[in-house]
């Protein structure tokens, strides 16, 4: 299981996504040395709704807290959290903070989504920012699909700006705003321009790779992480080095997941060509396959409450119909699937209570099967191993079953 | 216990103790009648969650009756046997035990195509809703009646159809009522609710029907909140566990014309006990509350702690915060449990459709509950040592509710606020509506080592 | 006077004897199924190793989980008795971690002895001792075989969950066939134990003395590793498995002939509620 470390993971062909690695290996490297070069502050959030362009046009770099993955750590949240109901990501990330990781950030920006991320930030509020950090947490419509949404919002969102501009002690004007906008839009554009590659029968990048693709995003400056998403675009529009040969198309649907041994796992240590093209997650496709659009052309917050109210949305925001088995369904198609792997983080309501939907989209309506899996803070190699070779062979044996009738 | 209605002579210590209350009988008919009705009347029927906008539909006639999910749901927890065949039937179709108590026997009752009435009736047909609506209150909740709707097509709905559904996002919170964006937010939706219930149900909406409904609401809600504050008293003049009967239709019923005449009648029983110091429960060595609903399948708990200890508990955050009116923040950074009067009572005349949904709205979102719900920790803390400060409790019990999200957020963090405050607080691990998610005989262990270790009793 | 204190729990029962100079004896007997016969199988092994015979002693107190269940003259509370003998024989413990079989608390005491707050793992076995003692099981070890060969490495195998003991115990499992070290396997068990049960500690503040009490408080392995943890020093005291039961006997001695009076009436009423209620 000593295998399962980032060294031993196979080295990505192309330098920009070693680099995405690297950052994913040391994200508070990264955040510190970012604060060294610029005049700016580094807010952290907890669930990829916050609105991460208003607190970059005042300047300052957003970061998402991500959990240590490690057991030993992730008790030291038990005197914040109920342990017995909240999922082990939002005490991951609170015991993160806890222990100190985070100390070089100043700041903290939440909407309002899942009560356990919520549960998350108030008590990092309470006892990780210090007096003078920001921190702003403000409600966003609950579901996404409400009429005056948009417009309550935006209103929201107008308040944010001021609370970042009152922070920093500096004017943050609309058009910072819009500058803001059109770097994390053509962040979301490249990557999903990046993603059109893994519909290929032989993709040229592992599920691991637009992990750390993807997660490395909300790590590093957009601006830079832009250049990288450029240079790899070009690389792969002219691609000549090696490519995954799956014989199983995995996808993914998840509550937050950024398990990297768990990847590894699935595309390297199960004994089958497994390669996951994509997932419905929102370290992933969720989190950038929309941008913001022209309806409000002459009012950012507008167009900014647009755009997260109209993205992917996570199940807890799915209300009150359910408009997100829709994009799944896309996804499975478009990217070709085989199977799925449904996850849920242990006691994750929203993504339980979708879960049987998931199923059945998948199952009834497009022979697809699937998996489902709880995860924790460390998920448990040796058990998961067993289930996932035994889906992938069930795969193999509809596959066989198919040709025996032609 | 007298078992007869006469008032009691007072103890030596100048109390009357197990005094029976005249208006519990009052509030058992009125509760077993709307969920009966809800059974067997003809007319418009809803679902949805209590905190929704009951009145609205109150508007559509005579007739309409209001099936309110979380206090059903406490109905069908209570009554244990039936209880554990729904969730079983849940655990079946593989609708997880981790999700909310309520909805989780809820839908196990759709799968079996069953009803429950509070005294363990059961019909072998749910039955058959014309719409529901909900608001979203916590991610978990939120979803209860999408899955409803799916579960009614397959299981109850004769002709297999999905129950049309609308979902009103409210939003409360600490000032929330002055957030002119958040009204407005509202209002687009009650408008868009207004129009889509006399499409789907073919009635025209009756806007002074609808005010009425409105206002009764708030009477309701006010009265309640002084019958709570009556709990001040020492004797406190009720005891929580036999508070619940009383609270209910302050969730599940409130905007009838009859529901603000019971709670008028009930506060003036109450405040009559207070004159004369007697109570419904027997002495009060030890005062408590709690924060969030209770385990409504091991209630016995509270007898427990009472005749071990003497401890009554006067209330909790769950039962007068969710629907009683207070002044609350009002604006400033201090909670105030003193009742709220209604617009009425403060000089706001409401008498047209505008004025009503605005000054519902606002009212709505008063509840102490949404300081809870919406994760305004601070908030919590404040309403919750407030609580405890005000109404001289001895300690604080805390339902680590497994069975209910909103309830349960920020619960350890005011723990410790409490315990930071000089305040004690027993912690213990339960499930309001899953009987089987608790251990009884281990919580009788940590009561007594609580009281024994922390109070010597 | 003499005072004996019986401590039933769900595996083993504890008893001590004390009288007004200190501790006469203790004594230990597995529980079974008749709790009478346990608490006087305790008691006997205690009488073994002094002078005092049954008939000697005067009042007899029962602590623990099944104090309700036995004829005695008085019960009280495990964290009462607690907090009553580490006042008398630790009056600096502040911040005490009990280790059971099935069960972990940690209580917090006053300068005085009593529990100004309490911590347990409510419904969730992750951190109980059973799993220690079931690593000799896992391992074909014996105990001290165990914990010889874990103060013997510097770190143990990282990637256990320990959220869940069961999960926990199938990694265990897998490690074994993966040809892992005894000695690391069981090093990384006590550690994640360890680990969760400092969250206990600090729910409640660690403040010291910090004393670990229970059966668990044998292990020096896992002393070590929790003192590791904690960056705090942890004292285990003598006897630690018996502290409850001297605890109770002690609970006899302090209270005056009036109290122990008050004492033996309310506990033979509540062996008359307990017996009315499972008839």
């Amino acid at each position: 299981m000593s295998k399962y470390t980032s060294e031993h993971y196979p080295e990505p062909a192309l330098e920009e996504f070693r680099q995405f690695r690297a950052w994913v290996n040391d994200p508070h490297e990264y955040g510190r040395a970012w604060k060294e070069r610029n005049d700016g502050g580094v807010v952290a959030f907890f669930c990829t709704y916050a609105p991460r362009e208003l607190v970059y046009a005042g300047g300052l770099l957003p970061v998402r807290a991500y959990g240590g993955h490690t057991a030993s750590e992730i008790a030291e949240s038990d005197r914040h959290i109920y342990r017995g109901m909240w999922c082990p990501f939002s005490r991951d990330v609170l015991s993160q903070g806890l222990l100190g990781k985070y100390d070089y950030t100043d700041g903290i920006v939440m909407a309002s989504t899942c009560l356990h991320l919520r549960q998350t930030y108030q008590s990092w509020s309470e006892n990780v920012s210090e007096e003078g950090d920001f921190q702003h947490y403000f409600m966003m419509p609950h579901g996404a699909q409400q009429d005056g949404g948009v417009e309550f919002l935006a209103s929201k969102l107008r308040e944010t700006l001021q609370a970042v501009a009152d922070y920093t002690g500096k004017e943050v004007t609309e058009d910072d705003l819009w500058e803001a906008i059109e770097v994390y839009d053509e962040n979301r554009r490249l990557l999903r321009e990046i993603y059109e590659f893994r519909k290929e029968d032989r993709p040229p990048i592992s599920g691991l790779q637009a992990l750390e693709m993807v997660k490395s995003s909300h790590i590093a400056d957009p601006a830079e992480h832009n250049e990288l998403l450029r240079s790899a675009l070009a690389k792969l529009e002219d691609y000549d080095g090696p490519r995954r040969d799956p014989d199983y198309r995995l996808m993914h649907i998840s509550s937050e997941n950024d398990d990297r041994r768990f990847m590894y796992l699935v595309e390297e240590d199960l004994g089958f060509d497994v390669t996951v093209v994509t997932e419905e997650a929102c370290v992933g496709t969720r989190d950038f396959w929309n941008t913001t659009t022209d309806t409000y052309a002459d009012d950012p917050f507008m167009t900014l409450a647009e755009r997260y109210l109209e993205r992917p949305p996570c199940p807890n925001k799915d209300w009150p119909y359910r408009n997100r088995m829709d994009q799944i369904s896309m996804l499975a198609d478009e990217f070709n699937v085989d199977g799925a792997v449904l996850i849920a983080q242990k006691f994750c309501d929203p993504h339980l209570l979708d879960i049987a939907n998931e199923r059945d989209l998948l199952e009834d309506e497009k022979d697809i099967p699937t998996l489902e899996l709880e995860f924790d803070a460390s998920v448990p190699i040796g058990q998961f191993k067993t289930r996932l070779q035994a889906f992938v062979e069930q795969l193999q044996t509809d596959a066989v079953d198919m040709e025996a009738l032609y | 216990m007298s078992s007869t209605n006469q008032v009691q002579e007072p103890e030596s210590d100048g109390n009357v103790y197990d005094e029976q209350l005249e208006m519990y009988p009052e509030f058992n008919r009125y509760q077993y009648g709307f969920y009966k009705d809800f059974a067997e009347a003809d007319g418009i029927k809803w679902a949805g969650g209590g905190w929704s906008y009951e009145a609205i539909p109150e508007g559509l006639g005579d007739d309409v009756y209001f099936l309110a999910g979380e206090p059903y749901g406490a109905v069908v927890a209570y009554n244990e046997e039936i209880s554990r065949d729904f969730l079983n039937a849940a655990d079946a179709k593989g609708l997880s035990s981790d999700l909310c108590g309520y909805m989780v026997n809820y839908w196990g009752g759709l799968t079996q195509n069953k009803y429950v009435l509070p005294d363990g009736t059961v019909y072998d047909q749910f039955p058959d809703v014309d719409f529901n609506v909900n608001s979203h209150i916590c991610c978990t909740h939120a979803k209860w009646y999408q899955k409803a709707g799916e579960l009614e097509a397959v299981y109850t709905d004769p002709n297999g159809e999905q129950t049309p559904f609308f979902g009103v996002d409210i939003i409360g919170g600490p000032n929330a009522y002055d957030d002119e964006d958040l009204i407005e937010y509202n209002r687009v939706q009650i408008e868009q609710m207004i129009d889509w219930i006399q499409e789907v149900t073919g009635r025209t909406f009756d806007d002074a029907r609808y005010i009425k409904a409105v206002k009764n609401e708030m009477w309701t809600m006010s009265t309640w909140a002084k019958v709570c504050a009556l709990q001040k008293a020492h004797p406190a003049p009720l005891e929580e566990r036999r508070m619940f009967s009383l609270y209910a239709p302050s969730i599940a019923r409130r905007s009838t014309d009859e529901a603000p005449e019971l709670y008028a009648r009930l506060l003036e029983e109450v405040t009559d006990m207070v004159e004369r110091k007697a109570t419904v429960s027997g002495r009060q060595d030890f005062r408590f509350i709690s924060d969030s609903p209770p385990p409504w399948a091991h209630l016995d708990i509270y007898r427990y702690i009472r005749d071990e200890y003497n401890a009554v508990s006067l209330g909790s955050l769950y039962s007068w915060g969710l629907t009683g009116a207070w002044r609350g923040f009002d604006g400033g950074d201090e909670w105030d449990w003193t009742p709220l009067d209604t617009p009425m009572e403060r000089g706001i005349e409401i008498e047209d459709r505008d004025t009503a949904i605005e000054e519902m709205i606002k009212w709505n979102m008063r509840r102490p509950a949404w300081n809870v719900f919406g994760g305004h920790l601070e908030a919590k803390q404040k309403v919750t040592l407030a609580m405890a400060e005000e109404f001289d409790v001895d300690f604080v019990l805390m339902h680590l509710n497994r069975g209910c999200e909103g309830w349960a957020l920020n619960q350890v963090e005011v723990s410790n606020y409490l315990k930071d405050h000089g305040i004690p607080v027993l912690e213990y691990e339960g499930n309001q509506a899953d009987q089987r998610d608790f251990d009884p005989s281990k919580l009788r262990q940590k009561i007594d080592m609580f009281m024994e270790g922390r109070f010597n009793a | 006077m003499i005072a004996a204190g019986i401590d039933i729990g769900s595996d083993y029962t504890q008893a001590a004897i004390v009288d007004d100079d200190g501790l006469l004896g203790i004594g230990e007997a597995r529980t079974g199924f008749d709790l009478n016969k346990a608490g006087e199988r305790a008691i006997a092994d205690a009488l073994s190793q002094d002078g005092v015979s049954r008939g000697d002693i005067d009042v007899l107190v029962a602590t623990g989980e099944g104090r309700k269940s036995v004829d005695v003259d008085k019960r009280v509370t495990s964290y009462t008795v607690i907090g009553l003998v580490l006042n008398q024989e630790w009056p600096s413990a502040r911040s005490v971690l009990m280790m059971g079989a099935k069960n972990a608390a940690a209580l917090k005491l006053s300068e005085t002895g009593m529990i100004l707050d309490f911590d347990e793992n409510d419904r969730c076995a992750a951190g109980v001792g059973r799993f220690l003692s079931d690593l000799t099981r896992f391992l074909d070890m014996s105990l001290d075989e165990v914990i010889q060969a874990t103060r013997e490495v510097d770190e143990g195998v990282e990637e256990l969950n320990t959220q869940c003991a069961v999960f926990a115990e199938s990694e265990v499992i897998s490690l074994i066939h993966e040809n892992v070290s005894p000695a690391r396997i069981s090093r990384g068990v006590h550690d994640a134990i360890a680990e969760r049960n400092s969250a206990l500690l600090r729910r409640i503040g660690i403040e010291e003395d910090v004393l670990v009490v229970g059966g668990v408080g044998r292990n020096v392995a896992f002393i070590e590793a929790l003192e590791d943890i904690i960056e705090t020093p942890v004292h285990v005291p003598d006897h630690p498995a018996h502290v409850a039961a001297h605890g109770a006997a002690l609970s006899a001695l302090f209270d005056d002939a009036e109290q122990l009076q008050q004492d033996i009436e309310v506990g033979s009423k509540q062996t008359e509620r307990f017996s009315d209620s499972i008839k």
